[in-house]
């Protein structure tokens, strides 16, 4: 099984308006030259689903910069005063879930799960619109499952077939995105052959990923 | 003593640094909380985890974040720090990495010690509201909302006032981050335990009195026989 495309092939199903999850945490860990091949490629009208909007210009900040994106679903938005601004003017909707709900939203979306059930936003703003589930005796707010056409994630090494390791501080969301999108891309640093990797060691497994894009240096 | 803000958030940081239990795992959030991280030498075996995915002694974690923040705010061309850098053996030693999912079930689990947050507001009853003002550009809560809901015990860092305007009250007035949860408040005018619907002081800052304190801030105040005045050796650290 070989994934390995080009960077073009690789993001060729990517049209206007899909919903796409990207990795990273203020652009740590974000597959910026995916991103930059979704710029140059010209899509829009997206709705993202990312932990934050990066910083300016920087991360899923490019995408905000280039007003790429008319949703932008994420934990907080405050490092990225130009997303702060876009949805000041109404230019960009964004929708906020705590940082642990949006992981386990994804999680769940990835992982055949009809919801999460979690005490996280009880007795704030957040339980708006939300079911309330008791469970024996203890009240817990519904996080409905996210599920996107496409997530756009970065690992350290992949092999051919899509077998991924992450390194250091950088896997956030990613493995829960990487299970809850129709498409999976991933860029990666390093791709290697299948059989290099070793078996006990793979953060993401080849089952979740579609497309393996190496990162050009 | 007059304290500069600098030298008040210090106190602070001293001060809450000492709650923190040798051989726990705790979780620092933004600001002023994140400097106590520099405070507690890793002899003392107090770990920090990081919601971002990591979890090391003393400062590491807030070390392997901050490399990897100013190489993302640089918009360098790998803004992975852990690729480019590497790490040394104090920086690694005992740590470890992880996702989110993993990481907000340390978090929401109740395996994470305590958190230290800062705040805008934090109320007698143990609400904290921390993450919104109404009519000012949008924020987000960010992982805030997980740590209060999940955290064994949640322990306020903030200066005990916001440009005169008292932090801590009767009721919060903002949109909450969680309610009824905070157990401990430290400013720089004290050291306040949140028991049966009321800040209880233990500790205050000895240039002040009782009255001064009560009159900046938002609540009744208790002062039982047993309150200590807050030692001068943090004092003495904070100007330094």
């Amino acid at each position: 099984m070989d994934k390995l495309k080009t960077l073009e092939e690789a993001l060729a199903p990517v049209k206007d308006g899909m919903t796409i999850m990207i990795g990273g945490f203020g652009g740590n860990g974000s597959p910026h030259q995916l991103i930059e091949g979704l710029i140059k490629k010209g899509v829009k009208d997206l709705t993202v689903i990312c932990n934050d909007p990066g910083t300016p210009n920087f991360g899923n900040g490019r995408l905000i910069h280039e007003k790429r994106e008319k949703k932008l679903i994420a934990s907080f938005i405050s490092s990225n005063k130009e997303c702060q601004e876009q949805h000041k003017n109404g230019e960009l909707e964004v929708e906020l879930i705590p940082q642990g709900t949006l992981s386990e939203a994804c999680r769940a979306g990835g992982a055949g799960l009809g919801g999460v059930l979690t005490k996280t936003g009880l007795g704030t703003l957040v339980e708006e619109g939300k079911q309330k589930v008791v469970v024996n005796g203890q009240t817990y707010l519904l996080q409905e499952p996210l599920r996107a056409d496409v997530a756009l994630i970065y690992a350290k090494t992949a092999d051919r077939m899509g077998n991924l390791i992450y390194h250091g501080s950088s896997r956030t969301h990613t493995p829960m995105m990487a299970m809850a999108a129709d498409y999976v891309i991933v860029e990666a640093a390093e791709v290697v052959e299948v059989g290099e990797l070793n078996p006990d060691y793979i953060h993401t497994q080849a089952i979740f990923v579609d497309a393996v894009v190496k990162k050009e240096v | 003593m007059e304290l500069n803000k600098e030298q008040a958030q210090k106190l602070i940081a001293l001060r809450v640094a000492d709650e923190l239990v040798p051989g726990t795992f705790n979780n620092l959030g933004v600001g002023l909380p994140t400097m106590i991280a520099g405070l507690v030498p890793n002899e003392k075996d107090i770990w920090f985890q990081g919601e971002n995915g990591v979890i090391g002694v003393g400062n590491s974690a807030f070390d392997i974040i901050n490399q990897t923040n100013a190489q993302a705010s640089d918009k360098a061309v790998d803004p992975d720090i852990i690729d480019s850098s590497g790490f040394t053996n104090t920086v690694t030693e005992g740590a470890s990495f992880f996702d989110s999912s993993v990481s907000f079930s340390m978090i929401r689990g109740g395996h994470i010690h305590t958190a230290v947050l800062g705040t805008m507001e934090v109320a007698e009853n143990g609400d904290i509201a921390n993450y919104m003002v109404p009519g000012r550009a949008l924020a987000g809560m960010g992982g805030a909302m997980d740590l209060c809901s999940g955290v064994q015990r949640v322990i306020v860092a903030t200066l005990h006032s916001n440009n005169g305007k008292p932090k801590m009250l009767e009721r919060c007035t903002l949109p909450l981050t969680a309610a009824g949860v905070v157990k401990i408040v430290v400013t720089e005018l004290g050291v306040f335990d949140v028991k049966d619907g009321h800040f209880v002081v233990r500790e205050y800052n000895p240039n002040y009195t009782f009255e001064q304190i009560q009159e900046v801030t938002g609540a009744k105040l208790v002062f039982p026989e047993n309150c200590q005045p807050m030692a001068a050796h943090y004092f003495e650290e904070a100007v330094k």
